[in-house]
């Protein structure tokens, strides 16, 4: 009960906001909604299903791609920005054979399964004339907030092949974009065609099951239901791997991915 | 024909052309570098008129500041050279010159806008090509060469072969231009990575989209080697009478052999930046070139024989009428039939106007190939004899030409709305309607069954326009259109049969002596329209009163074809075709008046 009552005091404080600002309306509804889908969704969670992570870690066989320095000549703006040159991202792998920006997700298992969409925005940034992050999954219909944090022009190319191309200029410092994919698709490129050098990939998917590998390797999926799927591995460069896995109730699963590179 | 060199005039001109190729090589680097969208929006950029030349921005941007000075200097040209310039056909080409650059311009805009789709793409890269083609082509005309130029003898006029073997040169080398284009915007470059062998062979082993563009580029190179190899041995042959086409065809056998060497570094740098422009660049100066010999070649020794050009009055009015405007016009009034058919609640003038416009431009098209290759039977039939082809006002080349433009301009209209499968299907009505449909009527009887099928096409052209699908609708329209013309067209043969006889023309009434073929068919095309017209009311297009209403139609244009079927006589031939004009217009109201819209 006390739920509901802090519910009701909610929604009086959002409706005399409502009021002041006009064109908010619809967002602060959809917040309020997904609010208590949300606490609907944790409720119901707790008790009837189980949950469990999925954790791992992608190891790279061979030996260690060298990346290269990037000409910034083009643009003296983005020169200055870096004291020493920026290097390239296509194959990350520490010194421990251990490979970097893996989208580790769960790619069936999960059909026909609803859940809510968070309503924070993935900050997705362009500084130093480098995308950060370089590797990045968000779900169906989040907001996906574009900065430039750079004091120069940059185009943000996305080029989907299920959801709509996008191609929109950033030319201010500190500017501000809000983008949504509809969509499931894995991997797609964003790319700047200022910077060509510059390359992202966004992964779209239905439901919050996805991580990417850190600096050691390492990912985990949290909050799993218990249940059978198939877990997938995409990298830009590498051919996708999948394998699959059971989740029982409250016991972390670890798994490993092995990902070789078959020529240049 | 004499012309007053002005040395202003034709340095003018020439500085234009120079910066024309230099507007050239940057839109290839645009391309080359990948900078094609390194700014997101058009007219401005990033909403400045300059921003920062930084990166990719520096070659797109560089790009427009260009163009838009071209822009400027053929502005002057079409000025300049409309005020001095006597001979009309060169005031023509100048503003020619102006209208392709604004046209050129809308398209660079709207590949940036779309995102470069790559037929946009490809129609920005080819209409470039032609543009500086056609501003070195006026520098030419307006040279101190082409004044000291002499036409021959008129008994030698249209006996020499080589602005024939120009014309070929010129056309293997814009196919050649359009094939590299669909490489650049297709991404087909990289699709064979060896030269000048085909992965390690001389034809691939398995096929993709890319890799058959890609192969098409390189076989039909051959073929280009072919034509400007046999345009230099004429030449050569020549010397002695022109050296300035001897000259013209040393430089395309120079240009040719440089271009070569560019395709292969091109390949074996990996399509680097400046190997890659340079052959974009190098392209455009054999197109430009070889269109002007072929322009020189036949002012010099005329393209055909002269006694077929004898009559020299024409005008713009003789190639409108080649276009049949008045035909034109109906095949835009069904199309708009099956557009309108096909809209839900949302209605969008201006893309209304286009479809209209690329429909009209088409079908002008369609007809203008239909008498190149009927100029001769034109001659024979009285009807027919004034064409401005059997005339002698506009010759057979000029048609497929003039053809080729309007059919061009269309299609490319059609892509611009938006409606690429619209653009497919008139695509494939023309070539069904001039190259299928008009050899064949004067060889079989089935003729009418033939021309049916491009003749039923409007209605689609127009659904698809709207729905960018060939749903069941589109199919329905198509078959009653297509039966319908056959009771028609058969009646119509039944009255003039003897017309039809003295041009031998195969019409089924006119070879079948006592009518038997004919009634069979009549029977059975109209009871087959007859079933097929309840159609719209099934697949849910149209309500109950188009159920009923085109039942009692169906019925009255029956009862004229049976009366037809049984008396076998010209009056009954006459009431069909009365009545078929009538029954089509009735159904179409009918099936709009009663349509059901699914949004």
């Amino acid at each position: 009960m006390d739920l509901s009552s802090s519910v009701r005091t909610r929604t009086h404080n959002e409706r005399s906001r409502i009021k002041h600002n006009e064109t908010n309306a619809e967002e602060y509804m959809k917040r309020f909604l997904s609010l208590g889908a949300a606490l609907g969704i944790a409720l119901s969670a707790n008790v009837s299903m189980a949950a469990s992570s999925v954790k791992g870690s992608v190891n790279f066989k061979g030996a260690k791609p060298q990346m290269k320095p990037i000409s910034m000549a083009a643009d003296p703006n983005c020169a200055k920005l870096h004291t020493k040159p920026l290097m390239t991202e296509y194959v990350l792998v520490n010194d421990a054979g251990k490979l970097q920006n893996v989208f580790v997700y769960i790619k069936t298992g999960l059909e026909g399964k609803k859940f809510p969409v968070p309503t924070t925005p993935v900050v997705f940034d362009q500084t130093g004339c480098r995308y950060e992050p370089h590797v990045f999954g968000v779900m169906t219909g989040q907001t996906i907030e574009i900065l430039n944090s750079d004091s120069t022009l940059h185009n943000v190319h996305a080029m989907p092949t299920k959801n709509k191309e996008f191609n929109i200029g950033m030319p201010v410092k500190n500017m501000k974009m809000n983008r949504k994919f509809d969509t499931p698709e894995v991997g797609i490129t964003i790319k700047c065609d200022v910077h060509p050098w510059m390359r992202a990939y966004i992964s779209v998917l239905p439901h919050p099951f996805f991580a990417v590998s850190d600096a050691s390797g390492a990912f985990e999926i949290k909050d799993l239901p218990a249940g059978k799927y198939t877990l997938a591995a995409w990298h830009e460069k590498m051919d996708e791997q999948t394998q699959e896995i059971t989740v029982e109730e409250g016991k972390p699963l670890t798994v490993e991915f092995n990902f070789e590179r078959a020529k240049n | 024909m004499k012309h007053e060199f002005s040395k202003g005039l034709y340095s003018y001109v020439c500085f234009t052309a120079l910066c024309t190729l230099v507007l050239v090589v940057a839109g290839g680097l645009v391309t080359s570098t990948g900078s094609s969208l390194a700014v997101p929006d058009w007219p401005l950029s990033y909403g400045q008129l300059m921003p920062p030349m930084v990166g990719g921005i520096l070659y797109e941007h560089g790009h427009r500041m260009i163009a838009t000075f071209v822009g400027i200097l053929v502005i002057g040209m079409a000025i300049w050279v409309g005020r001095k310039e006597s001979r009309s056909w060169v005031r023509w080409m100048a503003y020619s010159a102006l209208g392709l650059v604004i046209l050129q311009g809308v398209l660079g805009g709207i590949t940036v806008l779309f995102l470069l789709p790559t037929p946009v793409s490809v129609a920005h890269a080819t209409t470039g090509q032609l543009f500086f083609s056609l501003i070195s082509c006026t520098a030419l005309v307006l040279s101190s060469t082409w004044r000291d130029a002499k036409p021959v003898d008129s008994d030698r006029r249209g006996k020499e072969v080589l602005p024939r073997l120009g014309l070929f040169m010129a056309i293997t080398v814009l196919i050649q231009l359009i094939l590299g284009a669909v490489i650049r915007h297709a991404n087909a470059a990289h699709a064979i990575p060896d030269f000048p062998l085909v992965f390690g062979g001389l034809v691939p082993e398995s096929w993709t989209r890319t890799i058959a563009i890609h192969y098409a580029h390189r076989v039909w190179a051959l073929v280009v080697i072919l034509s400007i190899s046999l345009f230099f041995i004429r030449a050569f042959n020549l010397r002695k009478e022109d050296q300035t086409l001897y000259k013209m065809g040393q430089v395309l056998f120079l240009l040719l052999f440089l271009q070569i060497i560019l395709a292969a570094l091109t390949i074996w740098t990996r399509i680097a930046v400046i190997p890659t422009t340079a052959h974009v660049a190098v392209g455009a100066c054999i197109l430009a070139l070889s269109i002007a010999s072929t322009l020189y070649s036949s002012y010099r020794f005329g393209l055909r024989d002269r006694h077929e050009r004898a009559v020299p009055r024409r005008s713009f009015r003789d190639f409108w009428a080649l276009g049949k405007p008045r035909i034109t016009f109906m095949v835009c009034l069904t199309t708009a039939i099956g557009y309108y058919l096909a809209i839900g609640n949302s209605f969008h003038p201006f893309h209304f106007f286009m479809i209209m416009l690329a429909t009209f431009f088409v079908a002008s098209g369609a007809s203008t190939w239909n008498q190149a290759i009927e100029k001769d039977l034109d001659r024979m039939m009285e009807r027919t004899k004034n064409r401005p082809l059997p005339s002698g006002k506009i010759s057979v080349v000029e048609a497929w030409i003039w053809g080729f433009f309007w059919v061009f301009a269309g299609l490319l209209l059609f892509g611009l709305a938006g409606s690429f499968l619209a653009s497919l299907m008139a695509f494939f009505t023309v070539f069904s309607y001039a190259l299928i449909y008009t050899p064949l009527k004067r060889i079989t009887s089935w003729n009418t069954v033939i021309g049916a099928v491009p003749g039923a096409m409007p209605p689609v052209i127009g659904w698809t326009a709207v729905t960018n699908s060939l749903s069941l609708e589109a199919w329905i329209l198509f078959a009653i259109l297509f039966l319908w013309q056959l009771p028609h067209f058969y009646a119509i043969a039944w009255l003039y049969k003897e017309d039809y006889a003295r041009a031998s023309f195969p019409m089924l009434p006119v070879i079948d002596e006592n009518g038997e073929r004919t009634v069979r068919h009549l029977f059975f095309w109209s009871v087959l329209l007859i079933l097929v017209a309840l159609f719209p009311y099934f697949a849910k297009m149209a309500g109950l009163s188009y159920l009923l209403g085109v039942l009692i139609l169906g019925i009255g244009f029956w009862q004229s074809i049976w009366k037809l079927i049984r008396l076998r006589s010209k009056l009954e031939a006459r009431r069909v075709l009365l009545a078929s004009v009538l029954y089509l217009p009735l159904l179409m109201i009918l099936l709009a008046a009663s349509k059901i819209s699914h949004p």
